[in-house]
């Protein structure tokens, strides 16, 4: 049995798959099994890639499970983990990709805490471009996660991190269940919620995680589910929530009322930094109205560079 | 160069002195390493390896904290210096450690600096010239250490005749150097007018200003200080290149060397033994049908790889050296010529003749202009199109010469092969891996072994196995784009003392390849200076591998992060007299290497100052793709009328601040 079952599911992206293959294959940490679930795409393409991540990986274990339709993401998940036997797991999006230590801490802080489920690790989001078959990054970000948001209570309003950045103890999928094969998105955050009721989640703030997401002028092929079906993540949010509300919560509020109530509390934190963002974007603006003013009768000279500056925009030279 | 006084007459020139002054820091005693700061990434090392990960960052976390400390205590108006006591505390804080971890952290920090105490040989060399003639020699620094713990470093590093009566180390005094309250105690201890007191520093304010107004003679040399380069890239990865360094600069005072020579020896040979390094990694884990090195830049790892197989690693298979270039396996794969194609082989801004064209594709590009007359490369982009079959047919004619030249090189032998190549988007490499899998009927498949990568590989990975030895395109966003603004200069320097490969000659002449001969465009100087360059890291390369380098550098020394570290120091913070060599080069990207190139570094813009703010973009972009970046920003920070300019774009684009090391 090996220690960590990696579970990738592609559909027709056979560019981003090489890059998450080449991910893999440079951890550090080498105990682990790959499943490629090719979910209903071009066999070839994904046989082709693959092939090409053995002639320099020969002793990687990776498999390929070829589905020959397109099942929904935690089906497919689902079939991975099933053709897999491992003490932890962890979904790899065939778009995302990790730091060469991500399993390796990882795994040592899994095991290092056996009441655990699951350890989450710190997350660079990563914008990036792809278009006309060529990816490019435009930036990356700093992925808001604290230990706060890997509890019941931080994470019943929202989904506070991508697959990417947890691995997870393989027992919970006898203990809690498999992934929910009924949903089209946001399975992650069903199980997790599942998960971190049967045991904590531990995080590490190193962030060896990268969640790769499309800009919006990229193909539409290579689009993230969140970025592309953003309404299909509303409403699936909104079934879940109606069928949270038979299960018991917290502070005498069903499941579904304590998840609406966190979900709107978190929206109004949103807006409400967004607000604060905005006042302090026209404070500035007021403020360097007024910085100019004194540099132009404190330092005259800076103050015709900027005069010279206005200048050339204008005529273009 | 100019010629330094000799210690003997730098004494003669003040013949009524009685007393020797001496700095202590980099003019008596230095370290085993190129600067300062680096003690204390030894000091992480081993704090990593004592209490983990947690320490990682330290070395940053120690400049920083001594940097702060002193401008704070400067803004009191103080004149005494910070104590050794006051650093560890904030450093305590800073780090979130025990009071047993920073006693250990203290302990440590002056043990390595003890064993890291090298004598300076000028210094060593005023003090016994002054002892000889009966001259009393004291020692005066700016310091948080204590003059015992100065006599101890001057003992280790065989100075046994200093003792702590001689030292006036300004956290002992009250008082520094830099504001004159130290020499007043000096002076007044000492017993003699300043006119009898000749003081010897490296720096110009503390040690020559500064005295001077007092009436001390003074002489400033500044030799070993020179090598200092930003403190703020201070992690154990930049361990081995600055102990190579401290090598050259001590040998540097017996006698001058070439900047190139320089570079050569440090940086260029440390990414010749990565390569190395890496494809013996490879070899020893599976199965290898051939090891090749690409040209130009797998030369001297070629050379390095053929050395250690001489030297008792007879197992190792004899690798080959492969010619191809952009140039013709680019050329060599044309099967059609549209506008896309065109535009891969004359670039947008190129001035051509139809002459040169012919050259460039090796056939006739007929149109109606005279062969000589200046074209842009919109015309020259139309010719091609227009003469399509006869480039194809050329194409086709070189590309059984490159199957050729790969058969004789055993690239086509069945089974799996390695070839190493500098980098940065493997679509050559790619384009070659579709050569050997036609050629050999899918018999051979070829593997690329980098030294970086950067983003643009991505695409290529779906056409052939890459992998990044320093960096590759999975790593952080900000190191990507360090690594493409560096390409240039990392081009110009990892080199081969011949000229790119530009065709091959046919089977009875064993498809040798052709070389680019001398290009009379370039400046006269650029050939020679490069193959300098190459001499040096060949040399330095074979002692690493052989265990033998002067600095004690060895090939486990060599890691992905300490190759990435030696190429962030040269290419993204090189120092003044490096920047000051490297621009004078020019960088040729043209496909057939027949024009003068660009000068690697480009000149401030027109008016710098009052650039307006939405040009920065345009400019950033330009610089990227045609330049050297950094280089090029670091001589806009040296130039006063760009300062302001540079410091925006740092602003814009802080990952291409001096600061390229980034421990979390």
């Amino acid at each position: 049995m090996t220690s960590v079952a990696i579970v990738m599911r592609t559909y027709e992206r056979p560019l981003l798959l090489s890059r998450a293959l080449a991910s893999v294959c440079r951890q550090s940490f080498r105990d682990w099994h790959l499943v490629v679930v090719n979910n209903g795409g071009d066999p070839r393409a994904v046989d082709d890639v693959v092939a090409l991540t053995r002639l320099s990986n020969p002793s990687a274990a990776v498999s390929v499970l070829h589905l020959p339709d397109r099942v929904g993401m935690e089906e497919a998940s689902n079939r991975g983990l099933a053709a897999t036997d491992s003490e932890f797991f962890v979904i790899h999006d065939d778009d995302d990709s990790w730091h060469p230590e991500f399993l390796a801490v990882a795994e040592h802080a899994l095991r290092a805490d056996p009441t655990a489920s699951a350890v989450v690790t710190g997350v660079v989001r990563v914008h990036e471009t792809f278009r006309g078959g060529r990816v490019w990054p435009v930036r990356n970000e700093k992925f808001y996660l604290v230990p706060e948001r890997l509890t019941f209570d931080g994470m019943i309003g929202n989904n506070t991190f991508p697959p990417i950045a947890a691995l997870f103890r393989r027992s919970l999928l006898d203990s809690v269940g498999w992934f929910d094969a009924s949903l089209p998105v946001l399975g992650d955050w069903e199980f997790n919620l599942r998960a971190v009721e049967a045991g904590r989640f531990v995080f590490v703030p190193r962030r060896l995680a990268n969640y790769h997401t499309r800009t919006a002028d990229s193909d539409v092929a290579s689009g993230n589910s969140i970025t592309v079906g953003q309404e299909l993540h509303r409403q699936t949010k909104a079934e879940l929530q109606t069928r949270w509300d038979s299960e018991p919560g917290r502070d005498g509020l069903s499941k579904g009322d304590l998840s609406r109530r966190e979900s709107a509390r978190i929206d109004a934190d949103e807006a409400a930094r967004r607000q604060q963002e905005s006042r302090a974007g026209a404070s500035r603006t007021l403020s360097s109205q007024a910085a100019r003013a004194v540099r132009v009768l404190r330092q005259p000279r800076a103050a015709g560079r900027g005069l010279v500056r206005r200048v050339r925009v204008r005529v273009g030279r | 160069m100019t010629r330094r006084p000799s210690a003997e007459e730098v004494l003669d020139a003040r013949p009524g002195v009685k007393v020797l002054s001496l700095d202590f820091f980099d003019t008596l005693v230095t370290r085993s390493v190129a600067q300062p700061s680096h003690v204390f990434a030894e000091v992480e090392r081993w704090l990593v390896a004592e209490f983990g990960a947690a320490f990682a960052g330290f070395a940053q976390a120690r400049v920083r904290v001594e940097h702060e400390l002193r401008v704070a205590l400067a803004r009191t108006g103080s004149p005494r210096d910070i104590t050794h006591a006051e650093i560890v505390d904030a450093l305590r804080r800073e780090m979130s450690a025990t009071e047993e971890q920073a006693g250990f952290a203290r302990d440590l920090e002056t043990r390595v600096e003890i064993e890291m105490a090298r004598a300076v040989p000028f210094g060593r060399q005023l003090a016994e010239a002054a002892m000889r003639r009966g001259l009393r020699v004291v020692i005066v620094s700016d310091n948080y250490m204590s003059s015992t713990h100065l006599m101890r470093m001057a003992h280790a590093a065989g100075l046994d005749w200093v003792e702590p009566g001689q030292i006036y180390v300004s956290c002992e005094h009250g008082g520094m150097k830099h504001n004159g309250v130290l020499w007043k105690t000096v002076l007044a201890e000492t017993g003699v007018s300043p006119k009898h007191v000749v003081h010897v520093g490296d720096q110009h304010e503390a040690d020559g200003t500064v005295p001077s107004k007092l009436g001390i003679h003074c002489h400033v040399d500044s030799r070993s200080s020179r090598w200092h380069r930003h403190p703020m890239n201070t992690c154990p990865a930049v361990l081995p290149f600055s102990r190579i360094e401290a090598s050259q600069r001590d040998l540097e005072f017996a006698h001058e060397r070439e900047i190139m020579w320089n570079i050569g020896e440090s940086m260029v040979a440390m990414v010749a033994v990565g390569q190395v390094k890496d494809l013996l990694t490879v070899i020893n884990e599976r199965d290898i049908a051939g090891v090749h090195f690409a040209a130009r830049d797998g030369w001297t790892a070629h050379s390095v790889w053929s050395d250690y197989r001489r030297n008792g690693h007879s197992e190792l298979p004899e690798a080959t050296y492969l010619s191809f270039s952009r140039s013709v396996i680019g050329r060599a794969n044309i099967t059609k010529v549209d506008d896309e194609v065109a535009v891969r082989f004359v670039d947008e801004h190129e001035r051509l003749t139809p002459r040169r064209l012919s050259q460039r594709f090796g056939c006739d590009i007929r149109s109606s202009l005279a062969h000589d007359s200046e074209i842009d490369s919109a015309t020259a982009r139309e010719l091609l199109v227009r003469n399509s079959a006869s480039v194809v047919a050329a194409s086709r004619k070189l590309r059984d010469r490159v199957i050729g030249h790969l058969r004789v090189n055993g690239l086509l032998d069945k089974g799996h092969h390695l070839v190493a190549d500098l980098g940065w988007r493997a679509s050559t490499m790619a384009d070659l891996a579709e050569i050997v899998g036609e050629a050999s009927n899918g018999d051979a498949t070829i593997e690329g072994r980098f030294v970086g990568l950067y983003w643009d590989a991505t695409m290529n990975r779906t056409r052939l196995p890459i992998h990044g030895y320093a960096m590759d395109d999975l790593g952080p966003l900000d190191d990507n784009i360090r690594l493409l603004g560096a390409v240039r200069v990392l081009e110009l320097l990892v080199s081969a003392p011949h000229g790119s490969v530009v065709d091959f000659r046919d089977e009875s002449k064993q498809f040798e390849p052709v070389h680019a001969g001398r290009n009379t465009l370039l400046p006269a100087m650029q050939d020679t200076l490069e193959a300098i360059a190459v001499a040096g890291a060949t040399s330095s390369a074979k002692k690493i591998m052989l265990g033998t380098h002067p600095s004690g550098v060895t090939i486990d020394d060599i890691t992905p992060a300490s190759v990435w570290a030696a190429m962030m120091q040269v290419a993204h913070t090189p120092r003044h007299d490096e920047l000051d060599e490297l621009s004078r080069f020019a960088h040729v990207a043209s496909v057939d290497h027949a024009d003068g190139g660009t000068p690697l570094v480009a000149p401030p813009p027109k008016w710098a100052s009052t650039v307006p703010l939405q040009w920065y973009s345009r400019i950033y972009d330009d610089t990227m793709k045609t330049r050297w970046f950094q280089g090029s920003l670091r001589q806009w920070e040296r130039t006063p009328s760009a300062r302001s300019f540079a410091e925006g774009v740092v602003r814009l684009w802080p990952f291409m601040g001096p600061v390229w090391c980034d421990p979390s």
